[in-house]
């Protein structure tokens, strides 16, 4: 059963009297569990789609179905705000952590606003994510006291804490060095493996393409090309 | 819960920033404290030396001298006469009264002269009432026959001494000029320097001769067990004199007092300028950290929503960062206030080194002037600081916790 799927997407950003088309209409299907990957070049529209998919922009047009009966557009602020608490994990190219927190309190932030752990489930979850992110025993540090992959696991063991049905990964691993990309993507691989959960990252990042198991090509706002399996040809 | 402590925890993050905020509005507190404490002391003192000195608890006097009581007049006086004094003792309430009449004129050295304000008194009954005696800096009450009293800046400002004769230049009632010379018996320091710049007492039978006004007065004063009687004492001899069809009429001290309690008016109006100034020092420095917490946290603010978070809890976090600014801000304010206020109360501020000894600018203090305990005053500015700064941070957070999402997470 497909987790999300969007029926003919469509935005267009209006700066001035000039409407830019960023979406030109993207009609897909995210099955529950994927590990996918949309690539293209800057500007294609990749982030874009994540925002949409993500509820954190509305299409000029077009309707996304989650669980094949919800349709998003429908859903009023508030309502986007609990579907997003609830349903979705999402990584950002910047980890994006707050700095006054450690990496504990960072990563429990996610689940104390969802209210349905006790203190004890909850610390128990979070200390078991950051163990399997590799950041045992770092719980106490801030971000500050963290190197930049160290970051970037935080920012996935957040994202991962409450079992969302889906993670967004913008870039995830842009500003790190390819060792700590390789092993950033392994962790995000395993959770998908351990966990079921359904990853949908940008990249335009040949090395971080390898990993994907459905490889979504966007060029101009348009699908140029989506390919599932263990063995995809991956651009250089 | 989890958002409060953030938002205590997003305090430490700009240290200095957060000690700034709070001292704006420490100070904006300190300041209303000292000023509100100086209106309560200048009104306390202002309204006590009037009364003890000056009008005491009631008078009574004709209608048509009340009109004009503030030229002094020598019309429409009132009879001195046993039976009026006997029916105002007949009063419980009423401890003592004293016939008093007042006359303007000019007091001579034989070389320079000065306007003053004389006063006939009948000193052993007065003395019940105003209590002169215990301002006698020389010499003695005045006795019966020609002897004076006045106080020491005239005095000095003539260059009299006690034993002096002075000499008082007046109209009588015919329009006559006539003369008083009298024994400068003392000298008086009190502290009303309205009675030591411009008042001369003397025997009331002195003044009744010199001016011709056989057995008259200008008012009798009137003493209470405590001035909270005065109005309904005052109704009730309104309502025996109208019973008489007379023309006199009794006036409690707060009718006597219109310019000190214009004062205290005033005072009350500056406390307003005070909260204002309070207001808008806190309001701007509230509004000024949230706005840059806002768009430093911009990226925060997006992540946050992407999270889940809605705008009401967001701004829920910049609400209470400003709360416990305001808390502490309003703390140190109500510490240092009550230091101020302390100071203020018992050590005070010398008149003569704030006016260079100029001016009392019309006030009936002399010397200092000490301030007032207000404990409600301290409560309401803590509460107050605390709610102004609540209140202007909503609008700031509320345009960071609007923002779009994608903007905010993308905005560098």
């Amino acid at each position: 059963m497909a987790l999300l799927k969007l029926e003919d997407v469509k935005k267009v950003y209006h700066q001035g009297k000039i409407d830019v088309p960023a979406i030109r209409g993207i009609t897909l299907e995210i099955e529950e569990g994927e590990f996918t990957t949309i690539f293209g070049p800057s500007g294609s529209g990749k982030t874009t789609l994540l925002n949409i998919i993500g509820c954190l922009d509305k299409p000029s047009a077009g309707e996304i179905y989650y669980n094949s009966s919800k349709r998003l557009s429908e859903l009023t602020k508030n309502e986007l705000a609990d579907f997003r608490r609830y349903n979705l994990g999402f990584i950002f190219q910047g980890h994006n952590l707050i700095p006054v927190l450690t990496a504990f309190e960072n990563v429990e932030f996610a689940i104390r606003i969802i209210d349905k752990h006790t203190q004890k489930e909850r610390k128990q979850k979070v200390l078991d994510i950051l163990e399997s992110v590799g950041l045992g025993g770092l719980e106490d540090r801030r971000p500050n006291e963290l190197s930049g992959g160290q970051k970037q696991r935080v920012a996935i063991a957040r994202a991962l804490v409450k079992n969302p049905k889906l993670v967004l990964a913008d870039e995830p691993t842009a500003n790190l060095d390819s060792e700590t990309s390789e092993e950033v993507l392994d962790i995000m691989l395993k959770m998908n493996q351990k966990l079921g959960t359904t990853f949908i990252f940008s990249t335009h990042d040949p090395q971080v393409m390898k990993y994907a198991k459905r490889l979504i090509e966007i060029r101009d706002g348009q699908v140029t090309r989506d390919e599932r399996g263990e063995d995809i040809d991956v651009p250089h | 819960m989890f958002l409060t402590k953030l938002a205590i925890k997003n305090l430490f993050r700009h240290k200095k920033r957060t000690i700034v905020t709070a001292l704006v509005i420490t100070l904006g507190i300190f300041i209303f404290l000292v000023s509100d404490s100086l209106m309560v002391g200048l009104r306390d003192i202002s309204l006590n030396n009037h009364l003890n000195l000056q009008t005491s608890h009631l008078q009574v006097m004709n209608t048509n001298y009340w009109e004009e009581k503030d030229e002094f007049p020598l019309d429409n006086l009132i009879n001195v006469n046993e039976e009026l004094e006997n029916n105002l003792k007949s009063n419980e309430e009423i401890l003592k009264a004293t016939p008093r009449l007042y006359f303007t004129g000019t007091v001579n050295n034989g070389q320079e002269e000065f306007p003053i304000t004389a006063v006939g008194i009948r000193p052993e009954t007065d003395n019940e009432i105003i209590n002169l005696s215990d301002y006698i800096l020389k010499g003695e009450m005045p006795k019966e026959g020609n002897s004076a009293i006045l106080g020491k800046p005239l005095a000095d400002l003539m260059g009299f001494e006690v034993g002096d004769y002075i000499t008082l230049l007046f109209k009588t009632k015919e329009g006559t000029f006539n003369t008083i010379d009298a024994e400068l018996t003392g000298i008086l320091d009190t502290p009303n320097p309205q009675i030591n710049e411009y008042q001369i007492f003397m025997p009331l039978s002195l003044v009744q001769n010199s001016l011709q006004l056989d057995n008259k007065a200008s008012k009798y004063l009137v003493k209470l067990d405590n001035r909270e009687q005065a109005l309904s004492i005052t109704n009730n001899l309104n309502q025996e004199f109208e019973n008489h069809e007379g023309n006199l009429r009794a006036y409690n001290w707060e009718k006597l007092s219109q310019e000190i309690l214009a004062m205290v008016r005033q005072g009350d109006i500056e406390n307003l300028v005070m909260l204002f100034i309070i207001i808008v020092l806190a309001a701007v420095g509230v509004i000024n950290t949230i706005i840059l917490s806002a768009l430093e946290r911009l990226e925060e603010i997006g992540m946050m929503k992407a999270l889940g978070l809605k705008v009401r809890e967001i701004i829920y976090i910049f609400v209470i960062e400003s709360a416990c600014i305001g808390t502490i801000g309003s703390f140190f304010g109500v510490i240092f206030g009550g230091v101020g206020v302390y100071f203020l109360y018992n050590i005070g501020i010398s008149i003569s080194a704030m006016t260079g000894g100029e001016t009392t600018f019309g006030i009936p203090i002399a010397e200092r002037i000490y301030g007032g305990w207000n404990p409600e005053a301290f409560l309401f500015i803590f509460f107050f600081g605390i709610i102004v700064s609540v209140l202007a941070s909503i609008l700031p957070a509320r345009w960071g916790a609007k923002k779009d999402p994608v903007k905010a997470i993308h905005h560098k």
